[in-house]
């Protein structure tokens, strides 16, 4: 199968209809705490079979205690996780990870470094017959293209390669479910994105679902199909990409996922938000806005247009320079700052005024409290 | 121990301290929990002496005796840890990081001293050096020289013990101080460098701080290894506790005297295991990286390469060559007489009871390492570290606390089946080799925890979720991941308990069954017969024994650095 047809394939699963697709995964309101300290609260979600899932949020935020729970080497105090059907977790259950069938790969890839590649990836395998042993871990090889490293050791390879090997090792037993912690990021920055493709790529060929746990959103942006926003132990959101940078539903993921200001608003009549720069629609408000209330309003640097031929101006206070685009930080008349991505043909200097045309696809909300 | 982020080592805890909670009752917290109280039994027995009444024998000794023993005693830790610190630190940086002639000769040469008891090293240089020995004879004979026409240093002194003890008890800190050289990263050390230290202040500014945790280590050791000397002192007429808990307990034939004794003893050690705790907590090891160059070291030329290979030997050729060669020559004097059947009765009696003493140390450790590893609690810690007391017990005050008990038990034992069956059932445990096995278990149970210990800090705990999400048991993970990972580390421990064993004196004195001798006891007696050659065959098979061992440790720690096979 070419790689073109695995990616676009993935869209095809995402369309299907509820009846036709297997629920794999079932978080169900899950809480962990380490004695009397609360690390995770109320956590649900679910994952469909081959779907790639992600828990995105800063450190310490709990996302890898989920995961943990989902392994199986943390118990939950509250809620249950269900695997295939089965309650594998629940406040008075844990059934130990040996016995969950999931994949795991770690942050350090934790390979055995007394064993060859070929015995790493075949750990997990140890019950089948020689001759399915050595097939499925060849197998595996090419998938990943290492096919010549299964007599190497673990220390020979270089951290690309050792992602990989740590993820065939994952992939061996066929897990129903593969958990991945941090994955990428011992990684160099141009590596992450690429690896995390690949990883996507392979995944999606194998038709394995899995999640991942990171605290870089362009990981989780390449690699899943949905990501969770996690914050202080409660998932805040649970959607694609695309919603949660456009339509996020709560201040911390609108300011956790991009980039972007928050400018101060009233609220008018006729769903109208008076700001210093301009008066908005809006289409979505939140149920707790009133007429006279104060708001915040979301402006992403992509909603800022540079034209040349705009009556409005800004000051450019900075420009960060990033290739193909430019970052310009702008200060309006009134002191309002905005961010504005602008093309890199369009070279202007940190002082000079800059004509600029606001553009909303999605005016994002929320009540100022 | 060295990887912070994994061992919940339970002192660093402090927020939770008395949060005691009950442990749950599972395989792991039984089987600990009881093992370490079992491992604690003696040391608590001789601990609960403290609060029995002081009879007149303790009079005599608190009047007339105890003073002596704790001066000499701070006197000997004090020379013996300058002794071992130079020794031990100077060689183990010139190993690890000088180019010189014979440089990886001295690496692993320079930890045969080990293979000496102190004792042994003891009769050697009083053979060598005593009025009549061929020293002091050739030089009457040279120079023409009278009895009293000239001075010669008394090796039978509180000098000489220190020297004796320094040289066979350096390579402790050699041992760990150049395993934490060869551990550091490159990388700090080059930094160091690119900041303007030369090699001698990059030394002095980083590697020492970063291995001092390691070297304390090392130094505890030996100092506790000072404390517990019996043979010694014993030769040299130097009074200490030691030889005072011998003296009550055979002569005098006072067990709770000595037992008084040794648990004042204990306290002196407790003291320096508080110590030696301490400075663990205050410096903790870190891995500045996980990327591990190979060492380019100093290429040291002329005068200096000349100057550095004689630091290195002058230790070898004091501590090893020169003794070896006197036990040589004697064996081969007294050859006839010594070397007959009996001898080898001796030989496999020693060995044999090395090996299992080995083996049912290193198992517990096992046990007891990897249970701290899986339940992170602070009962099962503090169980461990109890267990593990051990080491710092001199073998003297664990012989005192397992015959007090089992004498109790035979007895106790012996009257009911008497009384009940008129059985006389007689010594069950006491004067048996279980005893003295249990005794060695007690003793240096922590030597080979503290090597599996730091063996598992080594393995990254993702390792453990790997096995588990890979299908293994928690069994399964010590099984197949970390046994395999930590071969080294184990055989490391199995040998350093065989030849602690092995040279092991005051212990087997007290506890031997009857008519049961070991070389190390054999050696003794004929030292203490004034019969120093005929000491020589016993003494050269334990110092050929140990060296095997000594010279397979110094394969495994030459191969220790992370990143490489275990």
């Amino acid at each position: 199968m070419s790689l073109h047809g695995i990616v676009s394939g993935q869209k095809i699963t995402q369309e299907q209809t509820a009846a036709e697709q297997e629920g794999i995964l079932d978080v169900d309101t899950i809480s962990v705490a380490y004695h009397d300290n609360q690390v995770v609260s109320g956590v649900s979600f679910s994952l469909n079979k081959g779907e790639i899932g992600c828990l995105l949020g800063p450190s310490g935020c709990g996302k890898t205690t989920i995961l943990r729970a989902i392994a199986g080497f943390e118990p939950v105090t509250k809620g249950s996780i269900n695997l295939c059907d089965a309650t594998v977790s629940d406040h008075k259950f844990t059934m130990p990870p040996e016995k969950r069938n999931i994949g795991m790969v770690f942050q350090d890839f934790a390979l055995f470094p007394h064993l060859t590649i070929f015995d790493n990836i075949a750990f997990g395998i140890r019950h089948l017959s020689k001759k399915d042993k050595k097939e499925r871990v060849n197998q595996l090889l090419s998938l990943i293209n290492l096919e010549d490293y299964g007599a190497r050791y673990p220390h020979e390879l270089s951290g690309g390669q050792q992602q990989r090997i740590a993820l065939a090792r994952g992939l061996a037993p066929k897990p129903d479910l593969i958990l991945m912690d941090e994955p990428f990021s011992s990684m160099d920055t141009e590596l992450r994105e690429e690896l995390a493709r690949e990883v996507r790529i392979i995944l999606k060929h194998e038709n394995i679902t899995a999640i991942l746990v990171t605290h870089d959103q362009n990981e989780a942006f390449a690699m899943a199909d949905n990501i969770g926003v996690i914050n202080k132990g409660q998932l805040l959101q649970w959607d694609e990409g695309y919603e949660l940078y456009h339509e996020p539903k709560s201040m911390f993921v609108a300011d956790f996922i991009g980039q972007g200001i928050f400018i101060d608003g009233e609220m008018l009549e006729d769903k109208q938000i008076k700001t210093n720069i301009a008066v908005f629609e809006a289409h979505h408000l939140p149920k707790d806005v009133d007429i006279g209330s104060k708001v915040k309003v979301l402006v992403r640097p992509d909603d800022i247009i540079h034209d040349d031929c705009s009556p409005r101006k800004a000051k450019i206070l900075s420009r960060v320079f990033r290739g193909a685009n430019n970052m310009y930080t702008l200060e309006m008349e009134d002191g309002t700052q905005l961010l504005s991505l602008v093309h890199s043909h369009h070279n202007h200097e940190v002082g000079e005024e800059l004509g600029i045309v606001m553009e909303f696809e999605h005016l994002v909300v929320f009540a100022d409290s | 121990m060295d990887n912070p982020i994994n061992t919940a080592i339970p002192e660093k805890d402090s927020s939770s301290a008395f949060q005691f909670s009950l442990p749950k009752l599972d395989r792991w917290n039984v089987s600990i929990m009881s093992i370490a109280l079992l491992m604690a039994l003696p040391v608590l027995v001789v601990a609960s002496f403290l609060f029995q009444p002081f009879n007149e024998n303790w009079t005599h000794l608190y009047e007339n005796l105890l003073e002596d023993y704790v001066s000499n005693s701070l006197i000997l830790m004090l020379g013996v840890s300058v002794g071992v610190l130079s020794m031990g630190i100077t060689t183990a940086w010139l190993t690890s990081m000088c180019e010189f002639p014979l440089r990886r000769f001295f690496s692993w040469a320079l930890l045969l001293p080990l293979a000496i008891p102190a004792y042994i090293i003891a009769y050697t240089y009083t053979g060598m050096l005593d009025f009549a020995g061929p020293v002091q004879t050739l030089l009457r004979d040279t120079f023409g020289w009278g009895a009293s026409d000239y001075w010669f240093p008394e090796v039978r002194s509180m000098g000489g013990a220190i020297l004796m003890l320094s040289l066979v008890l350096y390579p402790y800190v050699y041992m760990l101080a150049r395993a934490a050289f060869l551990e550091q990263s490159v990388c700090v050390l080059e930094a160091s460098r690119t900041l303007g230290n030369s090699p001698f202040q990059s030394f002095h500014r980083v590697a020492l701080p970063l291995a001092r945790p390691a070297i304390v280590t090392g130094l505890s050791l030996a100092l506790m290894e000072t404390l517990a000397d019996y043979g010694t002192v014993e030769y040299f007429g130097i009074p200490t506790f030691t030889t005072g808990i011998f003296k009550t307990w055979f002569d005098v034939f006072d067990e709770g005297t000595a037992a008084q004794l040794a648990a004042l003893l204990l306290s002196f050690v407790f003291i320096l295991l508080i110590l030696e705790k301490w400075s663990r907590k205050r410096a903790k090891f870190h891995h500045t990286s996980t990327k591990y160059s190979s060492i380019s070291r100093f290429q040291m030329t002329g005068w200096k390469a000349w100057l550095v290979f004689f630091a290195c030997l002058m230790p070898l050729l004091l501590g090893f060559i020169i003794p070896a060669l006197q036990l040589l020559v004697w064996t081969f004097t007294t050859a006839e007489e010594v070397i007959d059947a009996a001898f080898f009765t001796l030989v496999w009696n020693s060995v044999s009871l090395a090996a299992m003493a080995a083996i049912s140390a290193v198992s517990i450790a096992l046990l007891l390492g990897y249970g701290k590893r899986l339940r992170k609690t602070k009962a099962i810690a503090t169980s461990v570290n109890i267990a593990a007391m051990g080491y710092a017990v001199p073998g003297t005050v664990i012989a005192v606390g397992v015959m007090v008990p089992f004498a109790w038990i035979d007895n106790t034992v012996d009257a009911w089946m008497r009384e009940t069956f008129d059985v006389s059932t007689g010594l069950l445990l006491s004067g048996t080799l279980f005893a003295l096995l249990f005794a060695y278990t007690v003793r240096f149970l922590a030597v080979s925890i503290q090597a599996i210990d730091a063996g598992l800090g080594k393995i990254k705990p993702t390792m453990d979720d790997a096995g588990r999400s890979l299908g293994l048991t928690p069994f399964g993970v010590l099984k197949n991941i970390h046994m395999p990972i930590m071969k080294g580390t184990v055989l490391t421990a199995l040998l350093l308990v065989f030849v602690d064993v092995l040279k092991e004196l005051p212990a087997t004195l007290i506890m031997r069954p009857f008519n049961f001798n070991t070389l190390a006891v054999r050696a003794h007696e004929m030292a203490a017969d004034e019969r120093l050659a005929d000491a020589g065959a016993p003494a050269l098979m334990i110092v050929l024994v140990g060296i095997v061992p000594v010279i397979l440790l110094s394969k495994a720690i030459s191969h220790a650095r992370a990143g490489q096979q275990a």
